[in-house]
């Protein structure tokens, strides 16, 4: 289907050569095995679009779990200079701050008999509200809270006393990214924002509790605080319909303009505005805002997992060990200094699909895991594993301080729910280990395994290329999805 | 008059719909009935109840079969209501008047839909066919799910 050029550079890293608009060559991290799955759909093509970008510095990136996307692929990466160059809503995402939280706990897979495991997934379904119109895992907020909420993020939930401090020190920002102005947010925007703090959505969010079942450093392992056999809690949601409609809204302002502001660009999607522009500066306060509303969304739900697991168990969740490892977003654009070709300088990097992956010594890791580097959250897809990983200093050099953030779909959600047409999936799922609890059979089918790479071979890569590295495995069992 | 025709597209991450019929109503009448499939699972033992009209502006055809799903999502989201068929009265470039008639549903049958992030701008398009000597129209929408 994908007649693009791209040659390999080196065992893992592939080239799209500048040509044409492209300000910049686009560069693929992936192994020959993916590049072949990569080239059935249209993702290279949008990593050359993206190359078209005002003001990209260096490269336009594609993770190795990248796939077809609109604008950006999901998986791609791109810096633009943050003094004249471009911001695209585009490049973010509808799901805005969309990202992964792991908490930890002292609990082992033998705690989890299966009458246990039940009881317990059952619970998490009743507790973290999913699907359509979610609502109500806690009061719904005034528009006052909500502002709060939009400048905050997950102070604000710590602050009404869901979670405590050590939350936010292990959050990617410490769960609030400054700059969030609630003025530049839709009043639309806000009303879908008022009851879904603490819901997890649908599609590909999931809450799932998992099991480490392999360790691939202990030193990091330790370090993050996990050991063989322990259980933990994944979370995979973002800023929920607040988030979509301030994309939305952005896309619909910005589109227009693109005449007035100079650009020409392959694809209306990757309508885009100066940063330093009253229309970049409206989207990223409006994007912080958002982004801070997910942050607070995740902090929420997992004091309603610590909540459950307190129930369940019968000790206070204190007691039980259940600390945050860590939150990371992965579809984001974040102001933050970079080197390129020996210079120092401020970019706009755009992470759509991808997670940021700062190595060891970075100032803006958490201080328990600045001598070993950020955790990285990779889920993969549910019924096989998620990976643990840790930021590597080839981030810094090669991606902007990137790597992957899943297994990527290969399959289309329409092919998925034929070949899924049929089977007990639940059951198979049960088969597997992995208790499933879902509000709809669709959404099961779209998101079987068969629908995804291994998520195995996308951490590898980045292994391979220095980029990030494998801390442990987790395997799942017992699913929440919307 | 034979109604609009609708074919879901094989999008690896999201969900979009190909959309073809001789009037401009014709492919938004589809496009309703292809978001419909999209989002409820089945919808066989669903009977009207109810009715809305819907107004839609838009900035060009394109912009305008995006307003359009975006109101039948909003229908859904906020008032539980699963849009079973429709009728437009009256189309152009600017805008449309329709009528909506679909059934509330309940909070549980709700949460079982799938979950629009967006209509996207992606090869969103709408406009005659030429090829076709401009007897039918053709449209495509992506959504992210």
């Amino acid at each position: 289907m994908n007649e693009i050029e791209v040659r390999k550079i080196e065992p893992y890293l592939w080239e799209i050569p500048k040509t044409g608009e492209m300000r910049v060559p686009g560069r693929i991290f992936a192994s020959d095995q993916l590049m072949a799955a990569i080239r059935t759909d249209h993702s290279l093509e949008q990593v050359r679009n993206v190359a078209c970008l005002p003001g990209i510095v260096g490269w336009s990136l594609a993770m190795p779990d990248i796939h077809w996307g609109y604008g950006f692929p999901i998986g791609g990466v791109a810096a633009t200079d943050a003094q004249g160059g471009a911001i695209s809503p585009g490049g973010v995402g509808y799901d805005i701050n969309c990202g992964v939280r792991l908490a930890r706990s002292d609990l082992v897979f033998a705690d989890l008999d299966d009458t246990v495991r039940r009881s317990l997934i059952d619970r998490l379904y009743q507790v973290v509200p999913s699907g359509v119109g979610a609502s109500g895992a806690i009061r719904k907020l005034s528009r006052a809270d909500l502002e709060h909420v939009l400048v905050n993020g997950a102070r604000w939930a710590i602050e009404q006393g869901y979670g405590d401090r050590l939350d936010l020190e292990h959050t990617e920002a410490g769960g609030r990214l400054g700059g969030a102005d609630p003025d530049c947010v839709s009043d639309r925007a806000k009303k879908r924002g008022l009851g879904q703090v603490g819901t997890l959505g649908s599609g590909n969010h999931f809450l799932e509790v998992q099991r480490v079942a392999r360790l691939f450093d202990t030193t990091l392992a330790n370090a993050f605080g996990l050991f063989p056999d322990q259980i933990v809690v994944m979370i995979h949601s973002g800023s929920r319909g607040l988030g979509y409609q301030i994309c939305d809204d952005s896309l619909r302002r910005i589109r227009p303009r693109l005449a007035d502001f100079g650009y020409r660009l392959p694809d209306v999607q990757l309508a885009a505005a100066p940063l330093d522009s009253p229309d970049g500066r409206s989207y990223l306060g409006a994007m912080r805002c958002a982004a801070n509303y997910a942050w607070c969304n995740r902090q929420v739900m997992l004091h309603k997992v610590r909540e459950a697991f307190q129930e369940i168990f019968g000790v206070p969740a204190t007691r039980l060990g259940m600390r945050l490892v860590y939150d990371v977003c992965h579809n984001i654009a974040k102001i933050e200094e970079h080197e390129f070709e020996g210079r120092r300088m401020p970019v706009c990097v755009h992470r759509k699909g991808a997670t940021r992956a700062f190595p060891a010594g970075h100032p803006e890791v958490p201080p328990a895991y600045r001598d070993v580097g950020q955790p990285v959250l990779v889920p993969g897809s549910m019924g096989n594993y998620s990976y643990v990983c840790a930021g590597a200093a080839g981030a810094m050099e090669k991606t902007f301080g990137s790597t992957c953030h899943g297994a990527g779909r290969k399959m289309s959600r329409t092919q998925s729910k034929k070949r899924s047409r049929g089977r007990d999936l639940i059951g198979e799922m049960e088969a597997k280990g992995v208790v499933v609890r879902a509000t709809g059979m669709r959404t099961v089918a779209e998101e079987m395994p068969h629908a995804y790479k291994d998520v195995a071979d996308v951490v590898e890569v980045m292994e391979a290329a220095g980029v990030s590295r494998r801390v442990a495995e987790l395997k799942p069992v017992g699913v929440v999805k919307g | 008059m034979t109604p609009g025709k609708f074919v879901e597209i094989d999008h690896t991450a999201d969900v979009g719909l190909d959309l073809e019929g001789e009037s401009p109503a014709e492919v938004l009448e589809a496009a309703q009935r292809g978001l419909t499939c999209l989002l409820m699972a089945d919808t066989s033992d669903l009977v009207s109840d109810g009715e809305r009209a819907v107004t839609v502006t838009a900035d060009g055809y394109p912009d305008l079969l995006k307003a359009w799903c975006e109101e039948l999502y909003r229908l859904l989201e906020e008032e539980s209501f699963v849009a079973l068929e429709s009728q437009i009265s009256s189309v152009d470039p600017k805008g449309c008047v329709g009528l909506v008639q679909g059934v509330s549903v309940s909070a549980e049958r709700l949460a079982a839909a799938s979950e629009l992030k967006a209509v996207t701008y992606h090869q969103l398009a709408f406009d005659r066919d030429e090829a076709a000597g401009n007897e039918l129209w053709r449209a495509r929408v992506i959504f992210d799910v």
